[in-house]
């Protein structure tokens, strides 16, 4: 027996030479930011931001930024292992960004890397950078400790209010799907700010064209129902007024899918007015009309962003799936033949249900 | 049958954990890809037709086995006589061993992808079959104990499902029956293999104190499992589109990674090692029934059959290899474990009616 027992004891010793090597945080770089650039027409810069803790409490951690230029993006973080002190770990990595240029080629390539990692989250954000994300990610921001932080909180705010919502998981949800497009939000490095320009369009994984950021507040109110984002409309006389979004929904009507499709869009908006100088907002009869007023400016902007999403052929808005969802036996490759053609016509209804405090 | 003591027995209502426990394994963390091939989003209506058309093979086996009062080792040797019914039971039990071997196999390759990717099998396989080892050698009440905790253990995990639903697309589910008849049939065989795993209950039978009363707790057990599945489905539907569904092979596994705890960011890694639980009882009531199964198809002592099942299973394990091999032993252990239910137990049926009669008449 005791023999047994020691044999048992040696055989477990002899097996903690296979265990996995540990991993401690402090052994660690942790890459919170990745930015890609184009380079030339196979090759890619990858920069990776790391936040380095500094000793002491109440002591900001300060970012470096490492590079390297290889053909595929995991080849390029060996390369920066040649830099850098400690071996890095992307498991915390909480944006990727992509160059415009990269981006005009097609990025599902670098995003594959990241999706096949078991190690990274499913709300790791992507951005477009109009210019090098190189520079943005090395710049020190005086509103944020790292760059990092920065557009983490930036596009968070961002996707509440402007932009439509867009992570890892929904630009993959849009790009493997049929009958929807991806979008991602474009920024752009400004002095030392960041600021969200618009959004990106993209078809499969290649960016076709962009809205502005007043045009992406309108391309959400289409796709997703919300809660926030101010409007600014033109009044009589050089008058404006903005108005805020209380709560929008949108619902869509197909008709005839299978011939010859037609599609209605109906968003509702309640909203107040924010900002109305000169404007004197407690009249009622006067309410109605910068409801009437809100609602013509958003109708022409609305028709003119869907007729560009259609003469980019570009479904961003996810229609075709919704047309799927109502058709028994739908037929994607008519519908894509016929989609630049349909007839989509939106309709905004507001309502103002509030004008502040004062009369 | 009789000669097994009382206070070896398990009570009916366990019938209901053994059967959950053995038809959840590891199938669940990716089976939504498979179904959702031949039916799309309708694939859950296959999901109900699989769980149902089990209910009916339960009934089949309870037949089955109470008319002879025996395990199905008995029920071959009245049939068949002692070499036919010998040589059916062998292979039977060699089908039961490499279901045990394929969900073992098949968890390893999930902590190997998703925790540890430099740990050997060899480690992996040592750890959990000393570890199955260990609760099997407490016998029968020991196993159906420990599948009671798996069952409360891994319910928890069902509440993970609210993080998937805050981001569903609840229209891929529509247009409700969009497929044909054959798409939804051809789901159909694909989810009955993740209902595999009562046929156990073909051994370990004669262990539940009054069998006819248990037949009702099995069938409970496979309407949970049924449940659970269509549960999964629904989720993993309305959150990936059916082409990224195609594009994931852990489905319900990449779920969790979207809970997001205030303590845990990668929830993934917490599961993983919580699905031991189900994983471990599996391998368990596995073990068990088929060292009984050589008990007594071969009067070799029951826990020397165990460790030379262990050794050989152990061995097996290491000589699979990569995704394409433990790919290619699922697919064959089910189409298997496909026929052996489908045909061969309807088969024994049949012939045990048949021979019901004849005898009757010989003795009338």
């Amino acid at each position: 027996m005791a023999k047994k027992k020691l044999l048992i004891i040696f055989t477990l010793i002899l097996l903690t030479g296979c265990f996995p090597s540990k991993k401690i945080l402090e052994d660690v770089q942790l890459v919170s930011a990745v930015g890609y650039d184009y380079k030339s027409n196979n090759q890619v810069e990858l920069n990776g931001m790391v936040a380095i803790p500094q000793r002491g409490e109440d002591i900001p951690p300060i970012s470096q930024v490492f590079t390297a230029t290889t053909n595929t993006s995991k080849m390029a973080r060996a390369l920066e292992q040649a830099e850098s002190p400690k071996p890095f770990e992307i498991g915390r990595l909480e944006i990727a960004l992509y160059n415009n240029r990269l981006a005009e080629k097609g990025i599902y390539d670098l995003v594959d890397t990241l999706q096949r990692d078991p190690s990274l989250g499913r709300d790791l954000y992507m951005a477009i950078v109009n210019g090098s994300t190189k520079t943005l990610l090395k710049q020190q921001y005086p509103l944020s400790e790292t760059p990092s932080k920065y557009l983490l909180q930036l596009l968070d705010q961002n996707m509440k209010a402007n932009i439509p919502k867009s992570n890892i998981h929904d630009f993959l949800y849009r790009y493997y799907g049929k009958g929807m497009d991806p979008n991602l939000p474009l920024i752009e490095k400004q002095g030392d700010r960041i600021r969200v320009v618009g959004t990106a369009l993209l078809k499969d994984d290649k960016m076709v064209g962009q809205l502005k950021l007043e045009d992406s507040f309108l391309l959400k109110l289409l796709m997703e129902p919300f809660e926030k984002g101010i409007y600014e409309v033109k009044f009589k006389n050089n008058q404006f007024f903005t108005i805020q979004n209380l709560k929008s929904k949108v619902e869509y009507r197909f008709k005839d899918v299978k011939r010859s499709p037609s599609v209605d869009i109906f968003v509702h908006v309640k909203g107040r007015v924010s900002e109305a100088p000169k404007i004197p907002v407690s009249d009622p009869s006067l309410i109605e009309q910068l409801e009437r007023a809100t609602e013509i400016a958003m109708n022409k902007r609305i028709n003119k962003i869907v007729k560009k999403l259609q003469k980019a052929k570009v479904d961003t808005i996810g229609l075709g799936d919704l047309a799927r969802s109502r058709t028994r036996g739908f037929d994607f490759k008519h519908w894509d033949d016929q989609y630049p053609d349909i007839p989509i016509n939106v309709k905004v209804n507001v309502e103002i249900i509030q004008a502040g405090i004062t009369e | 049958m009789s000669q097994i003591s009382v206070n070896k027995q398990i009570s009916p209502y366990m019938a209901f954990y053994m059967v959950t426990t053995m038809q959840i394994g590891v199938g669940i963390l990716g089976f939504e890809r498979y179904i959702a091939k031949s039916a799309g989003h309708d694939a859950w209506i296959s999901v109900i037709i699989g769980g149902l058309s089990f209910n009916v093979l339960i009934w089949m086996i309870y037949r089955l086995l109470t008319k002879e009062n025996a395990d199905i080792i008995g029920v071959h040797r009245n049939l068949f006589g002692r070499w036919i019914g010998g040589a059916l039971s062998f292979l039977l039990l060699i089908y039961f061993s490499s279901t045990i071997l394929t969900v073992l196999r098949t968890y390893i390759e999930v902590i190997q992808i998703w925790v540890f990717p430099e740990l050997g099998t060899p480690i992996i396989s040592i750890i959990l079959l000393g570890l199955a080892y260990s609760y099997v050698i407490g016998g029968i009440r020991v196993v159906a104990g420990l599948s009671v905790l798996g069952f409360f253990i891994s319910l928890p995990l069902f509440l993970l499902k609210y993080y998937a639903l805050k981001n569903a697309h609840y229209t891929n589910l529509l247009p409700i029956l969009d497929h044909s008849f054959s798409e939804l049939m051809a789901a159909t065989r694909g989810v009955t293999l993740d209902y595999l795993g009562l046929e156990l209950i073909l051994l370990y039978m004669p262990f539940l104190k009054q069998p006819e009363k248990s037949q009702k707790w099995a069938h409970f057990g496979n309407l949970f499992t049924m449940f659970t599945y269509l549960i999964t489905v629904f989720v993993s539907f309305v959150y990936f589109n059916q082409e990224q569904l195609q594009h994931t092979i852990w489905a319900t596994l990449t779920l969790w990674k979207i809970v997001d705890l205030p303590f845990a960011q990668r929830f993934e890694y917490a599961g993983i090692a919580l699905w031991l639980f189900v994983i471990l009882p599996n391998l368990c009531i596995g073990l068990w029934s088929v060292s009984r199964g050589i008990h007594r198809l071969y009067k070799i002592k029951q826990k020397s059959a165990l460790r030379t099942m262990i050794l050989v299973i152990f061995i097996c394990c290491i000589l699979v290899v990569d995704r394409q091999q433990v790919d290619i032993l699922n697919t064959k252990v089910s189409q298997i474990g496909f026929y052996i239910l489908y045909a061969y137990i309807p088969f024994l049926f049949v012939i045990q009616l048949i021979s019901g009669k004849v005898r009757k008449t010989k003795n009338g």
